[in-house]
């Protein structure tokens, strides 16, 4: 606006003064200010956050004027930190502060939606008939079915009403659970930190249902098997502030600016004040401009690189010299002084498990569970113990589990020895051992080694009298040195005195691996180890999904645990292993878990590991070519090893290591039914019907259509556009859809078939329903039979937490949804209360069978202690909650879903609440709630129960339940751990006892959650949250076999597969190239390139990237970067068109060629959707795909181990993980752009048609 | 003017009631004949579809055209602003112009979409309405070739409004709305013409840097000359 004439250019004005002429008044207009008034002008201003799957948990103010959310800016509230620690803030980046405009999209969903062939049945047939029965006559109809299947992903959606949906829901669910079963209806929701009442509302009213619950932590390839393995813990790392107490940092595959803005400050903050820091990652990313040194390996073969350090630090710092401060950590704090058994095996010896009391003639003393309590050699008495700790002490007795140095039952002090060849009159002998070495595995696009694959090195070992006779013993660091390679003058071979040996695995050696000069090797391990020497400690590693999303991730990971255990770091303020990949850090854990599993109903609730899941039920088993002979270990014990990688996961269902869903081939209702009609008690009845095969596991036979999955619901999800590995796979198998598969399966290729699975034709479309919760039209909504449009992040009351720093805050209406969006929590309330309606005269109070895996944190993950038996082959009894799944009947109310989803059930009050195996009363916390919610009035089960109607209040009920937010919980909590260690650890949490926090307490300012021991850090003013703290400083054994960081894992399967220590394994070959490149090479330039798809700058978060303001800052679409070598090679300029493909499928993009990238690898960020500029591909003829369309995921049978200790099944604990990136593509030109707009063709086929082989 | 409601009836989600009340809603535009004849007939093969056509290929239609194609959005703004912050300032504008005539949003609709608009017009006297309306008809007048270049029936409704507007848009204002063109989803399936550009080369070459800045021109004026 012109405001010409209002000012004068030469004078001022002034009319009269005042305060002794120190002030003017003046007449000039001030219309100008108007536009700065209206620009901040807001009638409130509210909190609220992002409830994307982002670790940022950044509170955010924002404005609302006239009922109009017109901007965001960041909080600074945040409490302060200590004297000589940075604040927090500012937390939020510029995808945060993009937010705001997405309420308004034109992309949001508006109104609940139907594909419109579906909606004709379901109106046609509810005209007729009752809703069950509606759904029934539709999707019984094979045409009918197919007419709406096959149109899934091609648009026709149309509007319907909340009343209608609802009922098509609750019908199509009562409908599944009548004919196949509860455990056939699914849901999918990742990460609830970020918005945990509106992942427990779809999740609450699934297990109310007996529906199953998929884990995602797992499938997202985010979790680290390493961590349970080491640890058994799933993810505990240090909160961000820490890394400023860090004196060496190392970032490894993790790209902390562009993935964790909000902290990343503190990274800076750190080398300010003099931190070394070096940053390990293969393209030259925006974390490598805080380095001090920059190190980039080929990828994929970060391991060899680990392995090498290792190397150095054992040698300096362990053996050459002892340094006292890390000798005294592991002795006390890792497996270092545990015995392992030798075995003969020809010439040679071979670790195996480790010595248990058991094994001794007098149990060493040991009643209560001797088999599972680990042994070592006591320095001050002279003889073996069982030291306290172990997990045999967990379970069956009080106060001996903990990490005093004392012997077993009788508390002896002790000092445990490390070596053998500690003994004054050194080592009872020294054995020639054999270790695997897999760097010969040959790989198109790795270069082995040319070791032999056993390398036998020597040993010192005790030799020890067991009930089977003397055995030769050596301790897991002797162990450990050999397997590093390192020599210790016992002579023999493949040990290596110098660096520059090329001996597995010297720096020399790593240098053929990875490319890194050898001298960058020494350095930065001797300045990790030195600095952590110093500082007792404070050596930290950063790591991320750059190494972790591998097949052989946990070897990369466990290499690097490796040399924070041996730098005693872990569990030290300022040290220790920084894992940040898709955690997720629901603080009030415990609270939570009750919400949403409806544990306060029914327990226990249906979970299944979500990778396993997806790889049975999207057939990505039918096209698996890597074999477990290929994986084998040369020193493998006997055994029927050589089988397909899903028969391995069935034998772990079997065994009751893992879940199963569909569970029985029946369904659960009918089994518990039969049973009682044959007046047998159910888990008699279906242990001896599995044992003569009447009864199988439907894991068995996945493609039969009584074991399909019927109806799935997603929720906070971008499944298909994001998320799902196989992505085609999920279009051609599971959804029924047009999809670009081109390789061809087992059968089609008369390839050997797995033997523990029927092999049928392949399915096509195995779900009758696919229901999104969304508030945008992403791929998933796309492919979905009903959109339901949600409320976004601010227009919903939910909670926030992160491990990225320790307070909680809200998400909070700042307005009303917006058209007919409604919360969570809304729209599965309703769908609550119809189901209720809809299920009378079709299921009434139903008796369901429910199988459970032998849990961690419970008593069952005391399973099988020695060997493993299969009862399906005879080796064994089926013994539920031993060697086969647990086998609880629940008895449901099926009428009363609703009034259960609003109100707090009885559970609470008779069984108390618990978590992490420990357990207590809550009464106190139930009263209180109904006080403050106020309690049901209606008859019915839930009459005078604390009410849970609002999002507000099932907040209120997560705080008030959990011990992070309520500080009596929290002395409660720490009181029922005491009993089991012993020790009082009390003090942690009674300063704050009297603390309840408030759902309005966190909408006036984020409050520092309370310490618990549900985690293993501390919440405190003086000491930054770090994992393993309690560990190390209270005492409390790690959750392992051996109650210590668990270097040695001893299982069979995991000796079976080489993995017993850490080595180095190149990356699995996934041979999805070369058909293809037969196939469709066309005389043009190409590159076969490996394909990295990490987090990006532009999207929001891993979920989506159709925010244009964000792509306008990069090339406004789907991008993959390139080299200039490898742009060269196939005759690309940047900014091509591109196109990459192989077996699984092909996708389309741009080419941005960038020396940021490494020669043969290329990245294609996360979440680039099919809905933002795709062009159709040539090689497939459909529109090109998503970055999951050239991935299929491949399972590991190592992670599939169950019911041993740390190596138990938990939700998003343990479990096979969906890896993606050993994955290789041929990329070139997309020689034609085609967006193939035009209306649908009826008469296409679902299938490629270069799948079929017709022309296009 | 009733008829303002009547365009913004035909603007609505397809419906039974709709179909219902299509012959009233004709007799209004005719009796009030602020659309002129040619425009009314222009409009019958709609109001014909809207009483014949099987109704979920109406709605499934109208789904794919408004609610998820962010170029024909009814929501004027989506235009103007796209996503940028400035939008909501807008609406808040918007909701204050609708108070000032005693109006209050009643329904989880945003200020901005255009059939509320037409009937905010509709409470108001006829110049002024035209007057207003005016202000959106480079919005209009773009929507509509857009439509049209589809092939939709819903092309003659935007004319329609547009014509009772009785103003031109600016050539700068359709300039920058065309701009807005998402690639993909134009007709002239040309989105890498549209949007490409000459690379930017600091480098002291500049014969080689003159020559790519002709290059640049030359695109533009074929991207006018397309449009």
């Amino acid at each position: 606006m012109s405001h010409f004439g209002s000012f004068l250019q030469f004078f001022r004005k002034n009319l009269e003064t005042f305060s002794d002429g120190h002030g003017v008044v003046t007449g000039e207009s001030r219309a100008w200010e108007e536009g700065y008034r209206t620009r901040w002008q807001h009638d409130k201003i509210v909190r609220s956050t992002h409830g994307v799957n982002c670790t940022g948990s950044c509170s955010w103010k924002i404005y609302v004027k006239g009922g109009i959310v017109t901007w965001e800016t960041q909080q600074t509230d945040y409490p302060r930190t200590r004297p000589d620690m940075p604040n927090h803030e500012p937390r939020g980046c510029p995808r945060g502060a993009s937010y705001s405009w997405y309420l308004y999209s034109g992309n949001r969903l508006k109104y609940p939606m139907v594909r419109g062939r579906l909606l004709r049945l379901w109106r046609d047939a509810r005209a007729r008939l009752a809703p069950v029965e509606a759904w029934r006559s539709i999707v019984e109809d094979p045409e009918r079915r197919k007419s709406y299947l096959s149109a899934r992903g091609l648009g026709g959606f149309v509007r319907s009403s909340w009343d209608e949906v609802n009922e098509i829901i609750a019908s199509a669910n009562v409908y599944t659970i009548r004919r196949y079963g509860p455990d056939r209806v699914c849901g999918f929701s990742p990460i609830p930190a970020m918005s945990m009442v509106s992942y427990a509302s779809g999740s609450r009213y699934l297990s109310l249902i007996g529906a199953t619950c998929l884990s995602f932590y797992d499938w997202y390839c985010d979790l680290p098997p390493s961590s349970p393995q080491t640890w058994g813990e799933q993810t505990d790392v240090p909160e961000s502030a820490d890394w400023y107490n860090a004196m060496f940092l190392i970032l490894w595959g993790s790209n902390v600016p562009q993935t964790r803005t909000p902290d990343a400050h503190f990274y800076s903050e750190s080398r300010y004040k003099g931190t070394q820091s070096v940053v390990i990652s293969p393209d030259y990313s925006e974390a490598t401009k805080f380095a001090d040194l920059w190190i980039h390996p080929k990828a994929g073969t970060d391991s060899a690189l680990a392995m090498a350090m290792g190397h150095v630090i054992l040698k300096e710092f362990h053996v050459e010299r002892r340094s006292e401060y890390f000798s005294d950590y592991c002795r006390r704090f890792s497996d270092f002084p545990f015995l392992v058994r030798l075995v003969k095996r020809g010439e040679s010896y071979v670790p195996e498990r480790l010595l248990r009391a058991s094994d001794f003639p007098d149990g060493l003393g040991e009643t209560n569970n001797p088999e599972w309590k680990t042994c070592a050699f006591d320095e001050l008495s002279g003889r073996l113990v069982a030291p306290r700790g172990s997990i045999g002490y967990r379970w069956g007795e009080e106060g001996a589990w903990n990490l005093e140095e004392r012997a077993g039952t009788d508390g002896a002090a002790v000092r445990l020895r490390l070596s053998a060849a500690d003994a004054p009159e050194g080592p009872a002998d020294c054995l020639p051992v054999a270790f695997p070495y897999f760097g010969t595995y040959k790989h198109d696009h790795y270069s082995g080694t040319q070791h032999p694959d056993v390398l036998v090195r020597r040993v010192p070992v005790m030799r020890v009298e067991t009930r089977e006779g003397i055995v030769p013993a050596a301790t897991v660091f002797d162990l450990i040195v050999a397997n590093y390679g390192v020599d210790r003058g016992l002579g023999g071979g493949n040990v290596a005195s110098s660096y520059d040996e090329d001996l597995p695995y010297t720096p020399a050696w790593q240098e053929r691996v990875t490319g890194v000069s050898r001298n960058l090797v020494i350095t930065t391990a001797r300045q990790f180890a030195d600095t952590a020497e110093k500082t007792r400690g404070k050596s930290m590693v950063i790591l991320g999904a750059g190494v972790n999303h591998w097949y052989n991730m946990d070897l990369t990971y466990r290499g690097i645990i490796n040399m924070l255990v041996f730098c005693g770091c872990v569990g030290q303020s300022g040290g220790g292993w920084a894992h940040y990949v898709g955690q997720e850090k629901v603080r009030p854990q415990v609270g939570w878990a009750t919400l949403a599993f409806a544990t306060d109903w029914y327990r226990p609730p249906r979970q299944m590991n979500g990778t396993s899941f997806f790889y049975a039920h999207t057939d990505q088993w039918r096209y698996e070519k890597v074999s477990a002979k290929e994986l084998l270990s040369p020193t493998a014990p006997e055994g029927d090893w050589d089988v397909s990688l899903i028969d391995y996961n069935v034998r772990a269902e079997r065994m009751g290591w893992l879940p199963s869903a569909p569970q029985l081939e029946g369904n659960p209702l009918d089994v518990a039914r039969a049973a009682e009609a044959a007046g047998e008690r159910v888990s008699d009845y279906v242990t001896k019907r599995l044992k003569s095969g009447e009864i199988r596991l439907a894991t068995e036979d996945p493609d039969n259509p009584e074991n399909f999955p019927r109806n799935l619901f997603v929720w906070r999800s971008n499944l298909l556009g994001s998320s799902g590995k196989g992505h085609e796979y999920f279009l051609r198998h599971l959804l029924g859809a047009q999809n670009s598969v081109l390789g061809k399966d087992l059968g089609e290729l008369g390839e050997r078939k797995p033997t523990e699975v029927v092999w049928r034709d392949a399915p096509i479309g195995k779900l009758d329903l696919l229901v999104t919760l969304d508030f945008r039209m992403s791929t998933t909504c796309l492919y979905s039979d009903i959109v339901l449009p949600t409320a976004t992040w601010y227009e919903k009351n939910d909670l926030n937490t992160s491990d990225m720093h320790t307070f909680i805050h809200p998400l909070s209406s700042a307005v009303d949804p917006i058209w007919q969006a409604r919360s969570d929590w809304d729209i599965y309330r309703g769908i609550a209360y119809k189901f209720s309606e809809v299920a009378r005269g079709v299921l009434g109070v139903e008796k369901d069978l429910v199988l459970t895996p032998l849990m961690h944190d419970s008593p069952s993950e005391l399973g099988q202690a020695l060997d493993v038996k299969d009862w399906k082959r005879g080796e064994c009894e089926p013994i539920p909650g031993k060697t086969a799944q647990a086998m609880t009947v629940v008895e449901r109310d099926y009428t009363s879903v609703g009034a259960m989803y609003t109100s707090l059930g009885p559970l609470l009050s008779s069984l108390g609440n618990g978590g992490k195996g420990m357990s207590w009363k809550t009464e106190t916390e139930v009263e209180y709630l109904r006080r403050l919610n106020g309690e049901v009035s209606e008859a019915g089960p839930a009459l005078g129960r604390p009410r849970i109607w609002t999002d507000i209040e099932a907040a209120e009920a997560v705080m008030t339940l959990a011990p992070e937010t309520n500080g009596s919980v929290a002395v409660k909590a720490w009181e029922a751990l005491g009993k089991r260690t012993g020790r009082d650890h009390r003090h942690l949490a009674l300063p704050r006892e009297e603390e309840k926090i408030r759902f309005r307490d966190i909408v006036a300012q984020p409050r520092r959650t309370i310490t618990s021991p549900i985690w293993s850090g501390l919440d405190d003013e003086e000491i930054t949250y770090n994992a393993g703290y309690t560990n190390v400083h209270e005492l409390i054994p790690w959750r392992t076999l051996s109650g210590r960081q668990e270097l040695y894992l001893d299982h069979l399967w995991m000796r079976a597969f080489g993995e017993a220590l850490c080595v180095y394994k190149p990356p699995v070959d996934t041979r999805s190239v070369p058909p293809a490149e037969a196939r469709f090479a066309d005389g043009g330039p190409y590159v076969v390139v490996n394909f990295l798809t990490p987090h990006q700058k532009w999207g929001i978060h891993s979920t989506y990237s159709d925010t244009l303001i964000m792509l306008t800052l990069s090339r406004g679409g789907p991008i993959v970067w390139i080299s200039e070598t490898d742009a060269r090679k196939a005759d690309l300029v940047d900014n091509d068109w591109i196109e990459l493909f192989n077996v699984n499928g092909s996708l389309v993009a741009r080419a941005v060629v960038s020396q940021r990238i490494q020669p043969g690898t290329v990245m294609m960020y996360h979440a680039q959707e099919k809905i933002v500029n795709i062009p159709g591909s040539v090689a497939t003829g459909n529109r090109g795909g998503i970055h999951n369309s050239v991935t299929r995921t491949t399972v590991k049978p190592t992670h599939m181990i169950g019911g041993y200790a740390q190596l138990s099944y938990g939700m998003n604990y343990y479990g096979t993980v969906g890896s993606n990136r050993d994955e290789f593509v041929v990329l070139r030109k997309l020689k034609r752009v085609d967006w193939l707009e035009g209306p649908l063709d009826p008469a296409r086929p679902l299938d490629s048609a270069a799948r079929t082989g017709t022309p296009t | 003017m009733v008829t303002f409601q009547v365009l913004a009836g035909l603007l609505d989600y397809p419906s039974e009631r709709l179909a219902g009340e299509l012959r009233e809603m004709r007799e209004i535009l005719e009796r009030e004949a602020l659309v002129g004849a040619e425009e009314l007939s222009a409009l019958d093969p709609l109001f014909r579809e809207l009483a014949e056509r099987d109704l979920y290929e109406l709605q499934e239609r109208y789904v794919e055209l408004f609610d998820q194609s962010r170029s024909l959005s009814l929501y004027l703004f989506e235009h103007v602003y796209g996503e940028s912050r400035d939008r909501g300032q807008s609406m808040v504008d918007l909701l204050a112009r609708y108070a000032a005539i005693g109006l209050e949003l009643d329904a989880r609709e945003l200020p901005d979409f255009l059939p509320a608009f037409l009937e905010y017009l509709s409470q108001l006297p006829l110049d002024r309405a035209r007057r207003e309306l005016g202000e959106a008809v480079a919005v209009l007048r773009v929507l509509a070739d857009r439509l049209a270049r589809r092939a939709s029936p819903y092309a003659e409704v935007i004319r329609a409004i547009e014509h009772i507007a009785e103003a031109e848009p600016t050539p700068a204002d359709l300039e920058e709305l065309a701009l807005e063109e998402l690639p993909g989803g134009g007709a002239s399936g040309s989105a890498d013409d549209e949007w490409e550009e000459a690379p930017v080369d600091f480098s002291r070459d500049e014969a080689a840097f003159a020559g790519r800045q002709r290059a640049r021109s030359l695109g533009a004026a074929r991207r006018k000359k397309e449009t």
